[in-house]
């Protein structure tokens, strides 16, 4: 016990090299425990983008392609489905429900995608969340737009705010748009932290409203070109989709529709299962994620470097003192002991301030992270992988410490009662 | 130990530092040094003082001969129990810097006790223990007790050393030059201190100087160069 006292009195000695260690400590498991937050965070915001979806049908392509642009709206369909192909698949007695996605257009860099009122229904999050609208309405009107969070929040839009969409996904309009039919926002939408946030939803039908007169694929001319009130005495029952969800009656009936899909003759379509495809995609992502833990990893190591490089400096001036702990009868594991002690004190004093860091740090910053990252951050106590990291850098921090205490035992060892300076 | 043992008993002593660095080599034949008595050693710098002193403290072992301190053969003790002989029954009183900056003047005297295991005191009786001998070598201040040894004057700093050396009424104090950073008036004045405990616990002194004029205080006045049959300093070889 007098060694452990000493160990402190030693430290409270010396607090400035002493807090100075314990903040570079305090600071690797910060960043070491961040990372971890942040990556399961990752995860469980990534695989709960969309839930209640048994499959999804695209355009025949590869399974993570389809996954992007119809659940993230990044990159493009192949090709369309046909809407004799939507009709066929929603015909077949294992499906319950299905909600065709248009893609294709944008509004100021956010994807316009059309769909039918059932997406609002059908459209899960977060295991079982359905969108809630924070302000107005589902669209009922042709030219009604529902828009994601992020959209209203950095254009300011509000419930009857009026907007353009382009033609083309590109940030910027290259004059070809659909300016001669404005659409009126009629409901926002509450945040999810998933693509949704950065989407404009319109109908089915206001995809073809706008698109009249495009067939060729470029602006209409001279009598082709429709009014807005025009188009609306037009037959605008979709002709296409991008893409398709599907819900199932029953889940042990995903795999046989799955191969009627990928073997449907007229057109060449396929399905996944959307909990098979984010798992591919993070397989891909997930290298990110050990390049990071790598790196906190690192910035324990040069922590711990840290406070060796500190301990053994130390060891020369305290020779004299290692000779006097000597002279009254400590014996050598004495002095190895105490170095070992002041150590144990700063690794744990840095753990703990770390910890207590990161939670201050999520129980005030979270709301904003999760606003403004759309990260799903849990604040539990400590999970077991979050429990395992503190006792891998407690356990490192002795060891580490341990170089400098034996050291000190053999110096003691040679020096006696001599006091060298 | 029996009344008429000797304190110190060296006999056809023969050492040498293990490490190749250090070529010192050190063989006394016969020494003696009986209980109360009141020793100085003299010797030049670099003679084998500190090497001797290190062999009757038990932190250095012979590789022939005994060493026989207070009736204990220490070359066939263990390390440890050597350590344990020390803390229980020596008191030690280095040249300077004698004292753990990082304690109080109080808690650096009572650290003489916490590693022995002979007197099993509590805190309370430490501490009064502590405060009894600062008093009597003129530390006795409340405030003075609670400093920093870092904090004190030099002369300060060596009765607070003799105060640890002397708690728990060892039976042999070593002191390794303990005046020689003190001016001539503090040196008399702390060799009076040292004598004056030394007498009323009955213990034996041995003390180590290079200053003939002290020799004059003392019982009996040993000369390394005497007692030595050689001693081999650095970079000489056998």
């Amino acid at each position: 016990m007098i060694v452990l006292r000493l160990a402190l009195q030693s430290l409270r000695n010396r607090r400035t090299t002493a807090l100075l260690t314990v903040l570079s400590i305090a600071l690797s498991v910060v960043m070491l425990l961040g990372v971890e937050k942040v990556r399961t965070g990752t995860k469980t915001s990534f695989l709960n983008t969309i839930a209640g979806t048994d499959l999804i049908v695209g355009a025949r392509a590869g399974d993570v392609q389809l996954l992007l642009y119809s659940v993230f709206r990044i990159g493009d369909a192949t090709a369309n489905i046909t809407w004799e192909t939507v009709e066929d698949i929603k015909a077949r007695p294992e499906v319950k429900w299905v909600v065709p996605i248009s893609l294709g257009d944008s509004h100021r860099g956010f994807r316009v995608m059309g769909t039918s009122a059932e997406y609002f229904d059908h459209y899960r999050y977060r295991r079982n969340q359905k969108l809630e609208l924070a302000s107005g309405q589902r669209f009922d009107d042709l030219y009604d737009a529902v828009i994601g969070h992020t959209v209203a929040e950095d254009l300011g839009y509000e419930v009857g705010s009026e907007i353009v969409v382009a033609h083309g996904s590109g940030r910027v309009s290259l004059g070809a748009d659909h300016g001669d039919k404005p659409f009126r926002v009629s409901g926002i939408l509450a945040p999810t932290g998933t693509p949704v946030d950065r989407t404009v939803h319109l109908k089915m039908e206001a995809i073809e409203a706008i698109h009249v007169g495009w067939e060729g694929g470029s602006a209409p001319r001279g009598d082709a070109i429709k009014s807005a009130e025009q188009v609306r005495e037009l037959d605008l029952a979709p002709k296409s989709a991008t893409a398709l969800y599907v819900g199932l009656k029953s889940r042990m009936m995903t795999f046989s529709l799955q191969r009627w899909v990928n073997t449907y003759k007229p057109e060449a379509i396929s399905a996944i299962l959307p909990g098979i495809a984010f798992a591919q995609l993070w397989r891909i992502l997930s290298n990110v994620e050990i390049a990071l833990l790598v790196i906190s990893a690192m910035v324990v190591f040069t922590a711990f470097l840290g406070m060796v490089i500190s301990v053994l400096g130390s060891l020369n001036e305290r020779r004299r003192e290692m000779a006097i702990l000597r002279s009254v009868g400590a014996r050598p594991g004495h002095v190895f002991g105490l170095l070992l002690w002041e150590a144990t004190t700063l690794v744990l004093a840095g753990i703990c301030a770390g910890v207590f860091s990161i939670f201050a740090l999520l129980y005030f910053g979270r709301p904003a992270i999760e606003d403004w990252t759309g990260l799903l951050l849990s604040f539990n106590l400590l999970t077991m992988s979050e429990a395992k990291i503190l006792l891998g850098i407690f356990v490192g921090g002795v060891v580490a410490a341990i170089f400098p205490a034996i050291r000190a035992y053999k110096l003691s060892l040679s020096d006696g009662l001599t006091i060298r300076t | 130990m029996k009344a008429d043992d000797p304190a110190i008993a060296i006999e056809d002593l023969y050492f040498r530092f293990n490490d190749r660095s250090r070529s010192f080599a050190l063989k006394i034949a016969s020494l003696k040094i009986g209980q109360g008595e009141r020793i100085a050693l003299l010797g030049p710098s670099g003679s084998g003082k500190s090497t001797l002193l290190g062999l009757i403290c038990g932190v250095l072992t012979p590789r022939e001969g005994t060493v026989r301190v207070l009736g204990h053969q220490l070359e066939q003790m263990s390390s440890r129990e050597r350590d344990r002989f020390r803390a229980d029954k020596l008191g030690v009183i280095f040249q300077q810097f004698n004292l753990l900056p990082y304690l109080s003047v109080l808690d650096n005297v009572v650290l003489a006790l916490e590693f022995s295991h002979q007197r099993h005191l509590s805190a309370q009786e430490k501490q009064n223990s502590a405060r009894q001998l600062l008093d009597a070598l003129g530390l006795g201040g409340d405030q003075i007790v609670r400093q920093k040894a870092a904090e004190l004057s030099v002369g300060q700093q060596q009765r607070v050393a003799a105060a640890r050396a002397f708690i728990g009424a060892p039976a042999l104090i070593i002191a390794d030059e303990p005046t020689s950073a003190l001016d001539e008036d503090r040196q008399s004045e702390f060799l009076a201190l040292l004598f004056s405990r030394q007498k009323a616990d009955g213990s034996t002194l041995l003390m180590v100087t290079h200053d003939r004029r002290l020799a004059g205080q003392f019982d009996r006045v040993l000369n390394l160069a005497d007692i030595c049959d050689f001693a081999l300093t650095e970079g000489a070889s056998i």
